[in-house]
């Protein structure tokens, strides 16, 4: 009997609602955290609704100052804090231990509780906007002295502190987990150079939350400080410093931006593997240059503050044009694995493929803005915002769908299905492209970010125009997706095993697996067992 | 183990590098401190990895191990149900809002998360 084998099964799996709240097992919480950060998704979805409906024409009056500093602070802490990290997060809780022959992770309730403190800290920051001033409204960045109570005196900030401070330590605890999980529990064989990539990707992503994410929990704190305990660290009245908040927000800021693609990296590799049927390009090139990213991008905070001329802009432009070495082998490895192969289009592969091309551009004008003369032009416009939303959005956002698309058979044991997933997805890429490459050309023309209403000049109101109506678009995207689940679920067309014949080991179980994940596991003598065991002629074992 | 000790380890010489090539290039002290702490608490985790974890001898490092032969490895005792982490979010969610607009809900998530933690202690001896 294997060591996987060998673990205790107890008694039958429950599935009442008191098992789901005291569940321990990392597919469940994976479960839980998925499902969370969709509905996060679709609260901060409705919230750029509400953006993008006010900017429709320079005279909106939907909303007023006030409320529209709330909605972007909202939706900005909501996408990055509550969705795109979190997603990943509750990917790889399912993923992990599956991938590498594990029968969980290795704290169990450590695992839960990261998952009880996301949940709790998300709701926490919603439900300032229950407050007597609203919710949050200095932005996702809450700038000091913006963010200090001398300006936002509102309830709503402290809820986003100490709800932020939540999430902050729970992500820290799950990548905890991630790591010694990894390196304690993968199963015989799988030694650390067979690990699928998706699960490399996530040990990188795990090593720039330890080093990051302590950063924003001690901004928070002396933030909190400051407001409620009478400090003076940000207040240069008493010898404080607003650019020492900057300096620690963004020692965190930038490496989240990479805890935010690093992941979805490992997403879109599995995915285009699998559907062209041929094992990864380059898969040491592949990891390297994941740590590559994740530690230059230590070194890169700020560039996201050129324009305070209290930094060295040189010595950050130059590691931040650095990175696009590292990210550049691995759209090269991509294309490579691709060249020559069979290609499926399945929906994960379009949104794989639209995560390529949507990304590309977010790169190239992020190598844009680290050239601090054309940051100089762009900062604080909408020219940011475009960028911001094709890495993230285009980027994540896409690999997000794409991880859905491919894991969901495993996840349920049923499929989505393909031709409402398609359309799901051409909705989502032209509504996608409407939205935010109008966006580019309102911060050349010199549109800031961050304002409720804008000037009746040039062609500002058309070009809005134009991204409101894109962001529609995605909504009926939205639509789609949600009617494809719906209509999925009632169908129930059974997946299999191994629907879309991948050769990493969680296609090796059932779908869904059963508690513990395996009842048995084939030799693990490269980094796809399954290819090795269907074809022993040329089995990859190295 | 020996590859993820060669990460911890070149995380923690990358980043040590990157703090002193900072200060020369910067003079800057926030970023430099930030760096710095960076680098001790990556040493933190490669010492415990070397002093604590020296003599991790794992079926999963070997590259023609068999499942057969990992038999009777004792992997770890993996619970599927417990409701302290739900209520340990309770407690800290308490404690955090209390900090916000009640002490006293504050000081009740603290006498809460006192009693988890006991009552852990206790369950697991």
């Amino acid at each position: 009997m294997s060591a996987v084998e060998a673990v205790r099964v107890t008694a039958p799996e429950r599935h009442d609602i008191l098992s789901w709240i005291t569940t321990t097992d990392h597919k469940r919480i994976g479960v839980l955290y998925m499902a969370t950060t969709l509905l996060f998704m679709a609260v901060a979805g409705l919230l750029a609704i509400a953006i993008r409906t006010q900017l429709a024409r320079p005279d909106g009056t939907l909303l007023q100052p006030h409320a529209y500093n709330q909605i972007f602070t909202l939706h900005g802490t909501a996408m990055i804090f509550l969705v795109i990290a979190p997603f990943a997060l509750g990917l790889a809780n399912y993923l992990i231990p599956l991938q590498i022959g594990a029968p969980d992770m290795a704290f169990p309730r450590l695992n839960a509780t990261s998952y009880w403190m996301f949940l709790f800290g998300g709701l926490v920051v919603f439900a300032g906007a229950a407050t007597n001033e609203g919710a949050a409204s200095a932005g996702w960045t809450s700038y000091a002295p913006l963010s200090e109570i001398i300006i936002s005196t509102g309830l709503g900030q402290d809820f986003w502190i100490v709800g932020l401070a939540m999430v902050s330590v729970a992500s820290i605890m799950t990548a905890l987990n991630f790591v010694t999980t990894t390196f304690i529990l993968r199963a015989p064989g799988m030694t650390m150079w067979r690990i699928p990539i998706f699960t490399w990707e996530m040990v990188a992503t795990s090593l720039l939350i330890f080093m990051a994410f302590p950063s924003l929990t001690a901004t928070l704190l002396l933030l909190f400080v400051d407001r409620r305990l009478g400090g003076h660290v940000f207040d240069p009245a008493f010898g404080g410093s607003p650019i020492l908040y900057q300096h620690l927000f963004w020692f965190f800021g930038h490496p989240e931006v990479y805890v935010l693609i690093l992941p979805y990296f490992g997403v879109v590799s599995e995915v285009i593997s699998t559907f062209t049927g041929r094992p990864l390009f380059g898969y040491t090139g592949m990891v390297l240059s994941a740590f590559a990213i994740a530690g230059l991008s230590m070194g890169v905070w700020a560039h996201h503050m050129f324009t305070t001329g209290a930094v060295n802009n040189p010595f950050f432009s130059f590691v931040s044009f650095l990175i696009a070495v590292p990210t550049g082998i691995k759209f090269f490895n991509w294309v490579c694995t691709m060249w020559g192969g069979s290609i499926r289009y399945t929906t994960a592969m379009l949104f794989a493929l639209g995560f390529l091309m949507n990304f590309l551009l977010g790169g190239v004008t992020g190598v844009m803005v680290a050239s601090p003369p054309l940051d100089f032009h762009a900062q604080d416009s909408y020219f940011v915002v475009a960028h911001f939303h094709y890495t993230i959005g285009g980027g994540s956002f896409f690999a997000l769908f794409a991880a859905v698309y491919y894991w969901w058979p495993k996840v349920f044991g049923w499929r989505l299905s393909e031709r409402l997933g398609k359309i799901n997805f051409w909705l989502t890429f032209a509504g996608f492209n409407l939205t935010f490459l109008p966006m580019f050309f309102m911060g050349v023309f010199g549109m800031p970010r961050r304002i409720y209403t804008y000037a009746n000049a040039g062609a500002l109101p058309q070009l809005n125009a134009i991204a409101t109506a894109g962001a529609y678009l995605m909504l009926i995207a939205a639509v789609v997706f949600i009617t494809n689940v719906v209509v999925s679920a009632r169908r129930r067309e059974p997946a299999g095993d191994n629907p879309w014949h991948g050769y990493t080991l969680e296609w090796a179980t059932s779908s869904p697996p059963p508690e513990y994940n395996f009842r048995r596991l084939p030799p693990i003598r490269s980094a796809r067992p399954l290819w090795d065991v269907e074809h022993p002629k040329n089995a990859e074992a190295r | 183990m020996k590859t993820g000790l060669l990460l911890f380890v070149s995380a923690a010489i990358f980043s040590g590098t990157l703090a002193v090539v900072y200060w020369f290039v910067a003079h800057e002290p926030a970023g430099t401190t930030l760096l710095g702490a960076m680098t001790v608490a990556l040493m933190v985790i490669v010492f415990y990895m070397i002093f604590a974890e020296r003599d991790a001898d794992l079926y999963a490092d070997k590259e023609n191990a068999t499942m057969a032969e990992a038999a009777g490895e004792h992997v770890g005792t993996f619970i599927t149900h417990s409701p302290a982490p739900f209520w340990i979010g309770v407690a800290l969610t308490a404690v955090m809002l209390g900090f916000v607009v009640s002490p006293a809900a504050a000081g009740l998530g603290i006498i809460a998360l006192c009693l988890l933690g006991a009552l852990l202690i206790v369950r697991s001896r």
